[in-house]
Formats: structure tokens, C-alpha cells, sequence
């Protein structure tokens, strides 16, 4: 009967021609812009480009010098920081790297943490796909249709992933555009990985930059869904929007407050930071990647599995 | 009416929570008549509509459309139904035109030249491509009839069309949908509370009461029972002046109440009764003819506890 495509360009429409979508594609453009400019202006008054490497020698030395006096004080956690960034800074010096330098795909592989930005502003338009249909009466005129109910709720949940794709490139965009002015568009610089057994690798910002775009849309797809089910279940784009930003902002809190229960580790937050577990520091210890995408695999399919039952079943009342 | 059935409800019965809220309706629309559905305001008419159209479930019975059932093959049988339940809400940040390519799209091989044919059908103009939210509650109502219009159902649902318009939009309606009904075939099923709008909009109406079907009546029906006048005769003994009348003049009392009969017989039987009655040493105080308006048949039948 009626066709997906037709049903998604359908909700797309309804996304697309709203004010308020084009309101927030422009709050997230000036919002990458300021952060990133004012992130310029601050670094350039920091340090000079000649005498980076007397500068570098300085900090290791500093860093040696508090290992060696405070060694019982830090925790373990700390004194493998210290030793890292001495590792790093010593290959610098040693491969001629400037590590002051700021490359624009340096600051873009820095926007991959605005993907928190983009997670909000999708959860606030995922609020209103279903519960605005009930909260403006058209819900009436969509489920009267020779459409099922389950592919009405695809193409709804297809338009959400879309739109989410569309804040992640004008993000990357945003973020190449203001970067590539402020630090030239001019040749990459390599960066630095110290792995968990101390050895330096030289790698490109791009691809961290597309890692971490990666890794942190796995978290914006987790809270989007739960957005799109809360919408879908209480009919509220209030509670959706509300309940999802105050876990994504508040979430993490929570898991380090109750960080000592062993059931911490089977909340969906403790696992949403991926690079955590993949740079070897999890919120808590002994969490394997392995682990983290098992447990976000089982929210991920109930929220999906709860806002289908629900929307499939519901009488459509008053 | 001689034309196929389209509309088959069969025992339809909706229980919310153990309380029956529409108790097995069981009635037939042919194509090309506008059926009225009547009831005081709660007596179920929008939770039937809600089920004919798959809005809400049905606890029992069946609604079939061209012989489809909406439960079992929801989709074909829905793509017969073009409906507006309640207010025609629309995206209101749409244009009128936006919404009706919306809707288009949901339903398989409806063409660009449809969407204009049934903007000029409901008249909307150049106003179509104007944001639905500059629209009168008149324009947001002919909206609505487009939208349930596109794909060219065999039945038309409408519930409560004329709330909120006004006497000109009522009867511009009305008149559509009658035309409707004759040139198309379509089978028009249209819900109130008010029996005023029904009687000139429907060819037949079914009363609905506490979620049962009282009646179904065809209203030429009910206006040719109107043309015979009632009387009511104010006696003192009206069983007795009944079997009266009933001996000598073969008339059946219409009704007996306290100290009244009421009678249905022509002006010029009038006289000849009286003189029977007065024959038979009954008391009569007075006669008078009474009005009897649909309204008052209505409020009569259902026991005139309007609630709203």
C-alpha cells in the first residue's frame, strides 16, 4: 500500500518546514562558531611558535620533578597520566612535532565533543514526531490511512535518524569552515596516541576526528531513541524532551555517585562514553567495549521494541 | 435505493475498563445515501466512528467495508474510507496544499491533478497555498473535506461536521454532500447531536442511546407519519373513551395518558369522535392538535435526557 519513501519524505516535510528546526540548524552554527573562536582567541595570546621547545623541556622536567616528590600522594590513575604526557611530550621533542601548534583538523576532531549539543537539539525535535501529532489532533487523520501503524512509526523514526545525520555534517562542516579560517586550511599535523603499555604512535587528526564523530553518534543515537520512546509512549513532547536531557546532561553524575554498586554497571550510562573504555580508563574498572555494546545493544532494542508495542496497540481517544 | 450495501456493522461493541460504551450496533449503509447518526452527546457515536476507522479496537462484532473487514485487512479496507473524526485538525505550519501532498502520499496512485480538482471541488482557491493557521474554522472544515476526498472513497465519514460553523457553512455542506451522494454513489455517514441538521442533510438516521442503536428510521418515513395529524383528547376516563373509539370508529389510540388520549386522525374525523365520546357518557374537556416536530420525537424516543 502506501510506500515508505512516500511516509518518510512525509515526516521529513514535517520537520523541515517548521521555523523552530531552522532555528536550532542556526543556534548549533553560531554556538560551533563562538566556542571555536573564542577557543582561538585564547590560544593565541598562550604561547608563542618559536619557543616550543624549551617550553616542552620545561614540562617534562616539572613533571618528573612531581612523580619523584609526591609519589605516594597520587593515585595510580594520576601517575600514569604524568607518565603519558611525559612519553608524549618527549617523542615531540624527539620527531620535531610542535605540539602547540593548532591544526584545523586538530579542532575538528575537538567538535566530536559538541556531538552533545547535536544529541539535544535532536531529542527536542524527536519530541514533537509523535507526541505532536496527538498534541495538534492530526494523529486522527495520519492513522486513517492505508498505512500500517508500525511502517507510519519506521518512517517517523527513518526521518529522526536523518535529521540526526543533518546536524552531525553541518556540525563537521560548521566546524572544518571555522577552523580552516581561523588556522589556515594548510597541512596537517600528526597526533599523538599513548596506548595503555606506553608506546607513542604518530596518528591523523582526521581520523580521529571521524573515530570520535564515530563513537560519540553511538551515544546521540541511544539518547534519541530514548527521546523518541518516551514521545511515543506518554504522548508528551515535554516529558520526552525533559527526561532525556536531564539524563544526557545529568547521567554521568548519577553513575559516579553510585559508582560502588556492582548494578552501576548494567545502567545504560555507565557505558555511553565509549572512548573511555577504549583509551583503558572506564567509569568503572574491568568494563570491556564488549561489555558497554552489549548492555547499550539490549536498551537499544527495548526502547525500540517498547515504542512499538505501544503505538501498534493504543486506542486513539479524545 | 437499489444500491449496493458498502457499510456492513455487525454487532459492534466497544467495553472500556467493563463499562459498555457501544452495546453490539448492528446496521447497513448503501452507496449513495447520507446516513445520519444521532445521539445525545456520550452515547457512543465517536467511539463507533473511532472503531470503523481503526482508531480504536474493537472488544466485539465486525465493520466491513466493500465487504473488507477494517480488523483483519485494515489497510484495504481503510483505503476505502476518507473521513474527518471530530475537528479537521491539520499542520497548522503547512499550507493547505503542503497538507493535502501529505496525505496524497499515504495513499497509493493519487495524482497532482486530483489535489487540484479537489481544491476546486471544496473551493478553497488560491488560498490553498496560504499556512493553515491563517484559515477560518470554515476553510479548516472544507480542508478537512478535501483531505477525506483525495483518493475517492466509497464511504464518507464525517463526525459532527457542523460543529463551530455557521448557517451559511451548514448549508453549503449539506448541499455538497448530498451532491455527493447522488453524482458519486458515495455512501455518506455523517454523526450529531442535533436533529435540525440531520433531517435535511440524511436520507436515513439511526438513533443511538447509551451506546445502544434505538432506531434506524428513513426520515421520509418519519415526515410521511408526520402528515397523519395527532390529537389529543383531554377525558376523563381515556382507556375507556380508547375502546370507544376503537369500536366505533376502528381508530387504535396512538397513546393513553393521565387524563389524555391521544389519537392520530384527520381534521374532519373530529366532530363524528366527539360525538361518539359524548355518546358514550364520557367527559370531554378539551381537544387540541398537537406539533409533533422530529425534535420532539427524538427527545421522546430518547427519553429526552440530553446531556449537552
Amino acid at each position: 500500500m502506501a510506500n515508505l519513501t512516500g511516509l518518510i519524505r512525509n515526516e521529513q516535510m514535517k520537520i523541515y518546514r517548521r521555523p523552530r528546526t531552522w532555528l536550532l540548524v542556526g543556534l548549533l552554527i553560531a554556538i560551533v562558531s563562538l566556542l571555536f573562536f573564542m577557543e582561538w582567541r585564547d590560544r593565541a595570546t598562550a604561547i608563542g611558535v618559536s619557543d616550543w621547545r624549551p617550553e616542552l623541556e620545561t614540562h617534562i622536567r616539572d613533571m618528573q620533578q612531581m612523580l619523584e616528590q609526591e609519589q605516594d600522594g597520587l593515585g595510580e590513575k594520576a601517575v600514569r597520566n604524568i607518565q603519558d604526557s611525559i612519553r608524549e611530550s618527549q617523542y615531540a621533542l624527539d620527531h620535531n612535532i610542535n605540539p602547540f601548534v593548532n591544526t584545523m583538523w586538530q579542532m575538528v576532531s575537538h567538535s566530536a565533543n559538541l556531538i552533545t549539543v547535536v544529541t539535544l537539539f535532536v531529542i527536542i525535535v524527536t519530541g514533537d514526531l509523535v507526541a505532536g501529532e496527538f498534541a495538534w489532533g492530526t494523529i486522527k487523520l495520519l492513522l486513517i490511512r492505508p498505512a500500517s501503524r508500525s511502517k507510519i512509526l519506521l518512517a517517523k523514526y527513518a526521518a529522526m535518524l536523518l535529521f540526526a545525520l543533518f546536524l552531525l555534517a553541518v556540525l563537521f562542516v560548521t566546524a572544518i569552515g571555522v577552523n580552516g579560517l581561523l588556522y589556515g586550511f594548510g597541512p596537517e599535523q600528526p597526533y599523538l596516541a599513548v596506548s595503555s603499555d606506553g608506546t607513542v604512535t604518530e596518528k591523523s587528526y582526521a581520523a580521529l576526528a571521524l573515530q570520535t564523530y564515530g563513537l560519540n553518534s553511538i551515544s546521540l543515537l541511544l539518547m534519541a531513541t530514548f527521546a523518541f520512546m518516551v514521545s511515543t509512549v506518554f504522548r508528551s513532547s515535554t516529558m520526552a524532551i525533559g527526561f532525556s536531557a536531564g539524563l544526557l546532561l545529568g547521567g554521568t553524575m548519577i553513575v559516579a555517585q553510585f559508582a560502588k554498586y556492582s548494578w552501576v554497571n548494567y545502567l545504560l550510562f555507565t557505558h555511553l562514553d565509549l572512548r573511555q573504555s577504549l583509551e583503558g580508563r572506564p567509569i568503572v574498572p574491568g568494563t570491556t567495549i564488549g561489555f558497554s555494546l552489549v548492555v547499550m545493544a539490549c536498551y537499544y532494542l527495548l526502547f525500540l521494541a517498547m515504542s512499538w508495542t505501544v503505538f501498534r496497540r493504543r486506542d486513539v481517544a479524545a | 435505493m437499489t444500491r449496493e450495501t458498502v457499510v456492513q456493522i455487525r454487532g459492534l461493541t466497544k467495553r472500556i475498563k467493563g463499562k459498555t460504551i457501544v452495546d453490539s450496533l448492528t446496521f447497513d449503509v448503501p452507496g449513495g445515501e447520507v446516513f445520519g447518526f444521532l445521539g445525545p452527546n456520550g452515547a457512543g457515536k465517536t467511539t463507533t466512528i473511532r472503531m470503523m476507522v481503526g482508531l480504536m479496537g474493537m472488544s466485539g462484532g465486525e465493520v466491513l467495508i466493500d465487504g473488507i473487514s477494517v480488523k483483519k485487512d485494515f489497510t484495504r479496507a481503510i483505503s476505502r474510507v476518507g473521513a474527518i473524526v471530530e475537528n479537521p485538525e491539520m499542520y497548522k505550519f503547512l499550507t493547505g496544499y503542503q497538507n493535502l501532498i501529505h496525505f496524497a502520499r499515504m495513499h497509493p496512485g493519487i495524482p497532482k491533478s486530483r489535489i487540484d480538482e479537489v481544491v476546486e471541488l471544496v473551493g478553497l482557491g488560491q488560498r490553498i497555498h496560504e499556512k493553515v493557521k491563517t484559515y477560518s474554522l470554515g476553510m479548516r472544515q472544507r480542508l478537512g473535506v478535501a483531505q477525506a476526498m483525495l483518493h475517492k472513497p466509497a464511504v464518507l465519514i464525517l463526525d459532527e461536521p457542523t460543529n463551530g460553523l455557521d448557517p451559511a457553512g451548514i448549508r453549503e455542506l449539506r448541499d455538497y454532500l448530498r451532491t455527493l451522494a447522488a453524482k458519486e454513489g458515495t455512501a455518506v455517514i455523517v454523526s450529531s447531536h442535533l436533529l435540525s441538521e440531520m433531517e435535511l442533510m440524511c436520507d436515513r438516521v439511526a438513533i443511538l442511546q447509551k451506546g445502544k442503536l434505538v432506531t434506524v428510521k428513513s426520515l421520509k418515513e418519519w415526515m410521511g407519519r408526520d402528515a397523519a395529524p395527532r390529537h389529543v383528547f383531554e377525558v376523563d376516563r381515556p382507556a375507556d373513551a380508547a375502546a370507544v373509539l376503537q369500536r366505533t370508529m376502528g381508530l387504535a389510540p396512538a397513546a393513553i395518558g393521565h387524563q389524555q388520549l391521544e389519537v392520530e386522525a384527520e381534521r374532519e374525523r373530529i366532530p363524528g369522535m366527539t360525538a361518539q365520546l359524548i355518546a358514550a357518557g364520557i367527559a370531554v374537556f378539551g381537544i387540541r392538535k398537537v406539533q409533533s416536530t422530529l425534535e420532539e420525537q427524538f427527545l421522546a424516543m430518547t427519553g429526552g435526557d440530553q446531556v449537552g
